[in-house]
């Protein structure tokens, strides 16, 4: 009975320590200088960053440079300009922007293509205007 | 049927021959019987002896796999659901950020208070 205990007491030892090592082992397997010389001109702007980041993190950004030759020509440009604002956000900046888009995307094409120009109307606003609107509105303010 | 019939007789003769056995014979068959019996019981106990031995130990290492087994198939179970679950994780994210990359609205204005709170008072969301 003893042997038994013990026996399944290292057995779960080794389980754990099974379990805890990939992480660290991918981390160390995903490193920049490891990406094919494609994935590297595709992911460039995130070159100087990518020490730092995890390896689901970088798994995410390999698939995504995988997706790349698949997209548009303005697409690509779009990914190029947004790749590296996008990684420098928090955690929750970027949790947030998900949630966001996911419910934007349900919504019908006419709603999204209303959004865009609602947008573009927002730009021209003066800075103080913005800055004005971003504050939580003040107790007792009519909503 | 004939074999049977021969086996019939056969019993008939020896039955017939027994009860005319004196006291004698009857006793030496006897403690001869119980001799022979108890000599094969002698070698009985010492096969099963063995038999028991070895029956134990299979079944001890069986007992030992059937408290092992299952943790060791539960335990491979949640490490794959887990795996399999990180790497769905993952590729919804993957999803999602390559659709947030190449939108045509930008990154901003999911982020941009502002914006949101612009839209809200105009009655657009």
């Amino acid at each position: 009975m003893l042997r038994s205990v013990l026996m399944l007491l290292a057995f779960c030892v080794a389980a754990a320590a099974v379990h805890a090592a990939p992480p660290t082992k991918k981390a160390s397997r995903l490193a920049w200088a490891e990406l094919t010389a494609d994935q590297q001109t595709i992911l460039a702007p995130l070159k100087e960053d990518w020490e730092n980041l995890s390896s689901e993190r970088r798994r995410k950004w390999i698939g995504i440079a995988k997706r790349y030759p698949k997209m548009q020509p303005k697409e690509q440009e779009r990914v190029q300009q947004r790749m590296q604002r996008w990684a420098a956000l928090t955690p929750e900046q970027r949790a947030q922007a998900r949630e966001k888009y996911r419910r934007m995307a349900r919504q019908s094409a006419e709603k999204r293509r209303q959004m865009q120009q609602r947008w573009a109307e927002y730009q021209p606003l003066p800075p103080e205007e913005r800055r004005r609107l971003a504050q939580p509105p003040a107790p007792g303010a009519n909503r | 049927m004939n074999e049977r019939q021969f086996g019939a007789k056969v019993r008939e003769a020896l039955e017939a021959s027994a009860s005319r056995l004196n006291p004698g014979t009857e006793q030496r068959l006897k403690a001869a019987r119980l001799r022979a019996l108890e000599r094969q019981r002698i070698e009985l106990s010492a096969v099963a002896a063995v038999g028991d031995a070895i029956i134990a130990r299979i079944s001890e290492r069986a007992g030992l796999w059937r408290l092992v087994l299952p943790f060791a198939i539960l335990l491979a179970g949640i490490a794959g659901v887990y795996g399999w679950q990180q790497s769905q994780r993952v590729s919804e994210i993957e999803e999602i950020d390559a659709q947030l990359l190449t939108d045509e609205l930008p990154i901003d204005a999911y982020l941009d208070r502002g914006f949101q709170r612009w839209l809200k008072q105009s009655g657009q969301e």
